[in-house]
């Protein structure tokens, strides 16, 4: 019942907040919270002078509020996104604002919002957030500092907002912005605002647009060890395009941006002394052989919900990482239902599978049993397998048996906050490497130090 | 299509221009006395602008400067509201300045010239590099210390107007560096211009709208929630702030044939102990007055005649009240009372119901019984002792006799003191009266009557601090004496010569001093509140009172219902000339055809009960005979019943006919 209270007040506060930020410049706050502390302390006329303070505060902020009735400005404003965005790294978009006035404006501030989307309460209740263990006791309990880490990741990311210092009359401008996306999936673009400040330099007169908008934010990625995987081709089924012979053919597609996890030597160093932004060349793969990556979906309440984006996050960087090899890749997880999709030659291009992967969601109720019926199906088309788990208790070890019986190479990556324990089982076909969810890059790396020394 | 525009990075606070620190410790400074701490640290805290000299801190040595500040803030606070009590609040918030000082010192004299966050959150700092961007990032403190001085030297009281101007000036100084610049610079000069004006005038209006608040709540608070006094316990105003304010509300009315030469004090409750601002007695029991038997009164010196008598109209707020009374008071009389007690302290209190009551007080000429003082009444707590042993030596009162020392009282707190009803110095709790005696020097009726009580006390001579109304404002249209909230005195009753007398040595002109916070609707009100008594309260001993009559008030009620029934009563006269009930039993008895139709019943037939006068007459003259008659009943009817014919024709063409039909011979 308090918490609801708690959680029904950081509501409002959120929602006020939000809308005094906006209408306030940093001054401005500081003398609204200078008039409220001179109303608390002045509020007995006779013990302090200080409702004088909170008179002139009052008549300051009322002038500069005043100054909004008087703004006259007509604008136009398009926002133009890129096409995907990464967790992590900044992306650049456009907004153009038109002065439709014939008259320029000054020191205009844009600012561009994504939608807050604040989550319900029994969201609110069991999130979990990973800097609790650093809160004290008070905080946690009330839990309005993990609200509003919650919330930002709901809101996927930053943008700074930016200063118009002029605009001509009856003119276009092209406003570029900065996006720090800081989740994967799909971003909301809300609302756009142009504000101007009042003389005194307290508030801001606002003109806000309506332009809803999405953009779609790939998993982040890693670089990742080659799939040395001690197996060999199988038949594909489909055709003589799947033919299983190896090699590339270094037959050029196209040139497209840059991603991490792409190698440099497929820089077209050119293309980016152009463009000032890294691009790659992109190649035709002609043979390859077949892998399956399984990434588990299932999230128990014991799970913290990094771990499963940083195993999404090192699915998609497998994925990409091999797809310049001569390999076909096959997705195979559970969302809600059993999914398979085919990464390489012939069958869905990475992006696509990266669309996939940036709005896969996790299942709190064990889906392990459907995961096994789907790998039954296909587990002998592959002549490798990586298995991405996200904890290693009794029914992934029930999993790992289940594939060991086949005689296919598995390389398992088990996630974990700290570390987990090794099992001491022995697998015949298994490999298994624990990375720790903080410095999955470094325990990437030492796969391929391991892979190496062996 | 251009790309003029520049990032906005985070915005933040902007540092606080030059000297405006140091102005605004001098303000604090010069409001609460700290003059020569303000100049030290200001000029500390300007230095780093002319010099170059710094000290490299950590970000772990200024958490510990916070810290530190932190914990010596925390110990000001126990102590300050361990002297002060509740007033306390208004004395931390004058050592703020002193809490940050230490912060701000590390800050100005840090390379960077700020602080992180994270020095100033205990959870932002507990969550080190993950707390993220947008809560921990350098900050500079210096604009809001300013904001904090000026606070903080709100609460002093040496200046008034000025204090408003200086703000004004320092605010100015500040948002001068922070104005937008592509505005021109009348376009920032002029809305400042006018705020300066606007909110001159809104502070004004705030404290007069806080006076007008303060007033009708009191009033409400007296309204409904005046009580009796309790003769166990008061407490005084001594030590509080601001300006003491009494209600204007008429609590008492009293009725004397003769005009009071003095005024009149009306005592409530003696006491005994001081300490804190807070007057004690001991537990009191009060002893019950036997009524004279057959009457209403009670007689509080049996045996002893009235010489004077006065008519007491007195709110009840319960049913069991102190009433104030002169202090020779001999005998109550009145129809509401139900019972009378008094304590040995003198006080007298009435049962009777709730509300107005009206009663009359007879007075003698000398004073009620007191009990005998006792070793309370030349009691004092340790810690007033040395006040009143310096000042009692200072006056000489050990070496002189009672009546000198009363005397030399009256005559030291005559000559160097003067009445206020306002207190703007804070001290500790128990120096107010210490201040009060040797620095002030001034100060309302419970400072002077503590002090004197105390006073001679320390010299020898038993007293009590007694509290009450003196009644000296006459109201000619009204006929009586008014006491009103404001009035409320208190003074001193000391024992000489085997009698307890007045001493009272608040300076005289205090109320007319009271009086002039009184609203301009005062005389608006009192008509109200008279009207009110007139309609609750009950005559004394249920008779007719002779100058003023509820009648009379009942006068424009009864004209207006005489009226409204006179009105009702012509309606019903004009009513007949349009309705079709009325007078149906009456109108047209007079028709000629009656007496055809008495003849027709005696020679022939009598009607039968409900039969027409044409069935009947059909009846009983059967063939062409009835038509003869029937164009009679026709008319006959028409005259009889309808309201609106021509009676008087009707009548005379029935008259004709009936002459017909008589000289007609019968068939």
């Amino acid at each position: 019942m308090f918490r609801r209270l708690l959680y029904q007040n950081y509501k409002l506060f959120f929602l006020v907040n939000q809308k005094v930020k906006k209408r306030f410049s940093p001054h401005g706050l500081m003398i609204f919270a200078v008039m409220c502390a001179a109303g608390i302390f002045g509020i007995d006329t006779r013990a302090t002078l200080s409702f004088q303070i909170f008179s002139f505060t009052l008549i300051m902020l009322l002038m500069a509020l005043l100054y909004m009735l008087f703004f006259r400005g007509r604008f136009n404003v398009t926002r133009k996104l890129p096409e995907y965005g990464t967790v992590g790294q900044t992306l650049k978009y456009s907004i153009i604002v038109s002065n439709r006035d014939a008259r320029p404006h000054k020191n205009l501030l844009l600012t561009d919002d994504l939608k807050n989307e604040f989550p319900d309460f029994n969201y609110f209740i069991k999130t979990r957030d990973p800097l609790d263990k650093k809160r004290n006791r008070i905080d946690r309990y009330l839990g309005y500092p993990r609200l509003v880490n919650t919330l930002r990741k709901l809101r996927g990311g930053n943008i700074k907002s930016k200063v118009i210092r002029h605009i001509a009359e009856k003119s276009d401008i092209d406003v570029k912005l900065e996006l720090l996306p800081l989740r994967r999936g799909y971003l909301h673009f809300d609302k756009c605002t142009l504000a101007s400040t009042d003389p005194l330099g307290l508030c801001h007169a606002l003109r806000t647009f309506n332009l809803k908008d999405k953009l779609l934010v790939l998993p982040k990625l890693y670089q990742t060890p080659r799939l040395d995987l001690p197996g060999h081709r199988v038949y594909q089924p489909g055709g003589t395009n799947k033919a299983s012979l190896s090699g590339d053919s270094q037959e050029f597609i196209s040139l497209r941006e840059y991603r991490p996890g792409d190698p440099l030597r497929s820089i077209h160093w050119r293309s980016y002394a152009r463009h000032g932004v890294p691009v790659v060349k992109e190649y035709q793969d002609e043979y390859f052989v077949r892998y399956g990556l399984i990434l588990d979906t299932y999230l128990d309440s014991t799970v913290d919900r990094d771990i499963f984006e940083e195993a999404v996050s090192i699915a998609a960087s497998f994925m990409v990482g091999h797809r310049d090899q001569d390999t076909l890749m096959d997705l195979m997880f559970i969302d809600n239902r059993a999914y398979r999709y085919t990464s390489g030659k012939g069958h869905h291009h990475i992006n696509a599978i990266l669309e996939v992967l940036a709005c896969i969601e996790p299942e709190p109720d064990s889906n392990l049993a459907r995961l096994q019926e789907l790998l039954r199906k296909h587990i002998r088309e592959c002549c490798g397998l990586v298995c991405v788990l996200l904890a290693l208790d009794e029914e992934r070890l029930s999993l790992l048996r289940f594939l060991d019986d086949y005689s296919i190479p598995v390389k398992a990556l088990v996630l974990s906050n700290d570390g987990a324990d090794p099992v001491t089982i022995q697998f015949r076909n298994i490999d298994i490497h624990y990375i720790n969810s903080s410095r999955v890059q470094q325990d990437l790396d030492k796969m391929v130090a391991r892979a190496v020394a062996a | 299509m251009n790309t003029f525009t520049m990032e906005q990075d985070s915005p933040r606070l902007q540092p606080a221009p030059p000297l405006t620190i140091m102005a605004s410790l001098l303000v604090w400074g010069w409001q609460n006395d700290f003059v020569l701490f303000a100049i030290a640290m200001g000029i500390l805290l300007e230095l780093p602008h002319v010099i170059s000299w710094r000290i490299n801190l950590s970000d772990k040595d200024i958490n510990q400067v916070v810290d530190l500040s932190g914990l010596l803030f925390f110990l000001a606070i126990i102590y300050v509201f361990t002297t002060y009590g509740a007033q306390g609040i208004y004395v931390i918030l004058s050592l703020f300045p002193f809490s940050l000082f230490l912060v701000m010192l590390a800050q100005r004299y840090n390379p960077e010239n700020t602080i992180k966050t994270a020095a100033l959150f205990l959870s932002i700092r507990r969550l080190g590099n993950d707390a993220g961007e947008d809560v921990l990032y350098d900050v500079d403190i210096s604009m809001p210390y300013v904001f904090v001085c000026l606070i903080a030297a709100s609460a002093g009281h040496k200046m008034n107007e000025l204090f408003f101007v200086l703000f004004g000036l320092i605010i100015v100084a500040l948002m001068w560096r922070v104005r937008p610049r592509h505005f021109a610079l009348y376009q920032w000069l002029l809305p400042f211009f006018a705020i300066f004006l606007i909110a001159f005038v809104t502070q004004i209006g705030v404290r007069n709208l806080h006076y007008s608040a303060e007033m009708f709540m009191m009033n409400i608070f007296d309204h409904y929630g005046w009580h009796s006094r309790d003769p166990a316990r008061t407490m005084t105003a001594i030590g509080s702030l601001g300006r003491l304010k009494l209600s204007d509300r008429t609590l008492i009315r009293i009725k004397s044939d003769t005009k009071l030469q003095t005024p009149l004090y009306l005592k409530e409750v003696s006491y005994t102990s001081y300490e804190y601002s807070i007057w004690t007695n001991p537990p009191i029991e009060f002893d019950i007055i036997n009524k004279t038997s057959g009457r209403k009164e009670w007689k509080l010196s049996p045996g002893t005649a009235d010489t004077d008598k006065l008519e007491f109209g007195l709110y009840m707020q319960d049913q069991s009240t102190i009433i104030p009374a002169p202090v020779n008071i001999n005998s109550l009389f009145g129809q509401d009372l139900v019972q009378v007690e008094t304590n040995y302290l003198g006080s007298v209190r009435i049962d009777a119901r709730p509300g107005w009551v009206n009663y009359r007080l007879g007075v003698k000429d000398s004073a009620l019984q007191q009990s005998q003082p006792d070793s309370d009444d030349l009691f004092i707590y340790e810690k007033y002792r040395p006040t009143f042993q310096r000042l009692a030596h200072e006056l000489d009162l050990y070496n002189k006799n009672p009546q000198e020392v009363i005397r030399t009282v009256k005559k030291f707190f005559a000559d160097n003191f003067y009445y206020s009803l306002s207190q703007n110095q804070r001290y500790p709790k128990n120096a107010y009266l210490d201040k009060f005696l040797f620095e002030d020097r001034k100060g309302h009726c419970e400072y002077y009557a503590t002090a004197t009580t105390l006073l001679l006390r320390e010299a020898g001579i038993p007293a009590r601090y007694t509290i009450g109304y003196v009644v000296s404002e006459y109201n000619p249209w009204q006929n009586r004496y008014l006491v009103r909230g404001r009035d409320a005195h208190s003074w001193v009753q000391y024992y000489l010569d085997g009698e307890w007398q007045r001493l009272d040595t608040t300076p005289a002109n205090w109320a007319p001093l009271e009086a002039e916070d009184s609203t301009f609707l005062e005389p608006l009100i009192d008509v109200f509140s008279w009207l009110r008594y007139i309609i609750s309260s009950e005559e004394i001993d249920g008779d007719i009172e002779d100058d003023f009559n509820v009648a009379w008030f009942l006068l424009p009620l009864m004209a207006y219902l005489a009226w409204s029934v006179s009105r009702k009563q012509k309606v019903k006269q004009q009513r007949p000339i349009h309705s079709d009930l009325v007078g149906t039993e009456s109108e047209g008895m007079d028709s000629p055809l009656y007496s055809v139709i008495v003849k027709l019943e005696k020679e022939k037939d009598r009607r039968h009960a409900g039969e027409t006068l044409q069935n009947w007459i059909r009846r009983i003259c059967p063939g062409n005979d009835a038509k003869k008659y029937l164009q009679l009943v026709l008319i006959h009817n028409r005259y009889r019943f309808n309201p609106t014919g021509n009676k008087q024709e009707d009548k005379r063409i029935l008259a004709e006919g009936v002459m017909k039909l008589r000289n007609q011979p019968s068939t």
